[in-house]
C-alpha cells in the first residue's frame, strides 16, 4: 500500500510538473526566447552625495536564455534632490543576468524569486543651486559631470499576475568605477549652507542602493 | 384575541406550506432546485461573462484635478489616454496630463504636464464593470512660475531663480473602474497618486499629488472578441 501511494505521488508530481512545462499544443516549454517589455520605477536609497532619496523612471526588455536564466536590458533616469541645495541626475543603461534558483516557470498567482547581477554604463551630473562662494566673492552655480561604468548585484522576485504579466521587485547594489565626483553640504562665511561639488583627480568608487518595481508583459516567444 | 393567537400560530404553517408548494411546483415541472443539488461542474469552472477581452482598444479624454501635498491649491489638467487590452486582464496604456493652472492661494508652477506609460491589471468580473490597478512611471515637464518684481525684491540672492524647465521622473499608482456600456463607449472614474520632485536652481518642490479624473471614453474592438 505504501509503495502504491509513493508511486502515485511521484506520478502526480511528474504529471503536474510536465504540464507546467508544456505549451498548449503539448510541446515542451524550454522558455528560451521568451521576450518581454516592461516599465520601471526606481528609488535611489543613497549615494555618495548624502542620504537623499532619488526617484527614477525607465524601461526594460527581458530575453530569456533558458528555464533558469533570464537577461534584463534596462535604462533608468534618476533625479535626486540634495538637501534643497542642489540636485543629482543619474542615467543608467545596462544589462543584468537573472538566475532563478527555485521556481523557474512563471506560474500565475505565484512568486518567482531571482538573483541578478550585471553591468551598466552611467552618466552622472551634480548641480548646485546658486550660492555665495567665499573664494570668488561672488554668487555662482556649479555643475560637474562624469561618465562611468558600474557593476551591480541584487535580489528580487516576480509576482505573476498572469502567465504573461508580472510585477517585479528587486533591490540591488550598484558600484561605479570612474572619475571621482562627489558633493558635500558646507557652510560659507555668510552662515548659509551650500552644496560644494568636488572632483578629485584619478579614479573613484561610488555605490548606490536601488529599489526597483517594474511591470512586464511577455509579448513574444522568439525561439520555439 | 383567541382568533388572533390562532392566526398567529397558524401563519408560520401557511408560510411553510408556500415553500412546500414552490418545491412541489418544481417537482411537477421536472426541475431541480439548484440550492438542493448544486451543479459542481459549474462551480468548478465558472463561466465568466466579462465584457473586456484581448483586442479591446479604449480612449479617454477628460478634465482632471490634482491635490498636491506640498502646497495649497488645486491643480487642473486636461487628461487623455489610449489603452490596449493585451490579455483578458492586462492592458498597456499611454497617457498625458496637460497642465492648465492652479486654483487656490499658491500658484507655484507655470508648467506641470506629465506623460505616463504603464501596465494595468484588471481583476476578473462577471459583467460590464472593469475595476483596475496600474503602475505607470512617467515624466513631468515642470517649470516654476516667475515671481512678480515686487516679490523678488524681498528675496535673498540665493532664492532668485532663472526658472529653468526640467524633466522630472515620476512614480505613479492608479486605481479606478470602467463601466463599458456598449461596444463603443464607457464611463470611468480613477484616482492616481504620483510622486516626484521638481529640481531647478533653487530649492526643490515636491510633485507629490493625488489626481482624480472621471468622465466617459470611446472604445472599439481592434481584434474580434473571443466568444
Amino acid at each position: 500500500m505504501k509503495r502504491l501511494l509513493f508511486v502515485l505521488l511521484i506520478s502526480i508530481s511528474t504529471l503536474s510538473f510536465g504540464k507546467r512545462l508544456a505549451y498548449d499544443d503539448g510541446s515542451e516549454n524550454k522558455a528560451l526566447g521568451e521576450t518581454s517589455f516592461g516599465v520601471r520605477s526606481t528609488i535611489s536609497l543613497f549615494s555618495s552625495s548624502g542620504n537623499y532619496v532619488g526617484i527614477g523612471t525607465g524601461w526594460q526588455i527581458r530575453f530569456r536564455l533558458s528555464k533558469s536564466l533570464n537577461t534584463e536590458w534596462f535604462s533608468d533616469w534618476i533625479v535626486t534632490d540634495i538637501g534643497g541645495l542642489g540636485s543629482r541626475i543619474d542615467a543608467h543603461i545596462g544589462e543584468s543576468m537573472m538566475i532563478y534558483p527555485g521556481k523557474q516557470i512563471m506560474q500565475k498567482g505565484r512568486f518567482t524569486p531571482f538573483i541578478l547581477g550585471g553591468f551598466c554604463g552611467d552618466y552622472t551630473q551634480i548641480k548646485s543651486n546658486i550660492y555665495f562662494n567665499d573664494e570668488t566673492v561672488a554668487y555662482e552655480k556649479r555643475a560637474k559631470e562624469r561618465w562611468s561604468f558600474a557593476t551591480q548585484l541584487g535580489l528580487g522576485t516576480h509576482y505573476n499576475f498572469t502567465d504573461r504579466f508580472d510585477i517585479s521587485f528587486n533591490t540591488q547594489y550598484i558600484l561605479h568605477f570612474g572619475k571621482d565626483i562627489h558633493s558635500e553640504i558646507e557652510t560659507n562665511s555668510l552662515g548659509d549652507e551650500y552644496l560644494n561639488i568636488h572632483q578629485e583627480t584619478g579614479g573613484g568608487l561610488e555605490g548606490h542602493l536601488f529599489f526597483t518595481i517594474s511591470a512586464n508583459f511577455r509579448f513574444a516567444d522568439l525561439i520555439r | 384575541m383567541k382568533q388572533f393567537l390562532i392566526i398567529s400560530l397558524l401563519l408560520p404553517f401557511s408560510l411553510f406550506a408556500q415553500n412546500e408548494l414552490a418545491n412541489i411546483s418544481l417537482i411537477a415541472s421536472n426541475k431541480t432546485p439548484v440550492s438542493y443539488t448544486p451543479n459542481k461542474k459549474l462551480i468548478a469552472t465558472p463561466n465568466f461573462n466579462q465584457f473586456i477581452d484581448r483586442g479591446l482598444f479604449s480612449m479617454k479624454g477628460t478634465l482632471a484635478v490634482g491635490f498636491p501635498s506640498a502646497y495649497e491649491g488645486t491643480n487642473m489638467y486636461v487628461s487623455g489616454n489610449m489603452e490596449y487590452y493585451l490579455q483578458k486582464n492586462v492592458s498597456f496604456r499611454g497617457g498625458l496630463y496637460a497642465f492648465l493652472g492652479t486654483s487656490g492661494a499658491d500658484d507655484v508652477f507655470k508648467q506641470n504636464s506629465t506623460l505616463f506609460t504603464g501596465f494595468y491589471f484588471h481583476p476578473r468580473t462577471n459583467n460590464h464593470l472593469d475595476p483596475y490597478i496600474g503602475l505607470e512611471p512617467g515624466i513631468s515637464w515642470t517649470q516654476l512660475k516667475a515671481l512678480e518684481t515686487d516679490e523678488t525684491a524681498i528675496l535673498k540672492p540665493t532664492q532668485i531663480s532663472n526658472y529653468p524647465s526640467a524633466a522630472s521622473p515620476i512614480i505613479s499608482g492608479t486605481i479606478g473602474i470602467n463601466y463599458y456600456a456598449s461596444n463603443f463607449a464607457h464611463l470611468f472614474i480613477e484616482a492616481k497618486y504620483i510622486a516626484g520632485n521638481h529640481v531647478s536652481d533653487v530649492e526643490s518642490v515636491s510633485l507629490n499629488e493625488l489626481r482624480i479624473a472621471f468622465g466617459f471614453g470611446f472604445n472599439f474592438w481592434a481584434v474580434k472578441k473571443n466568444q
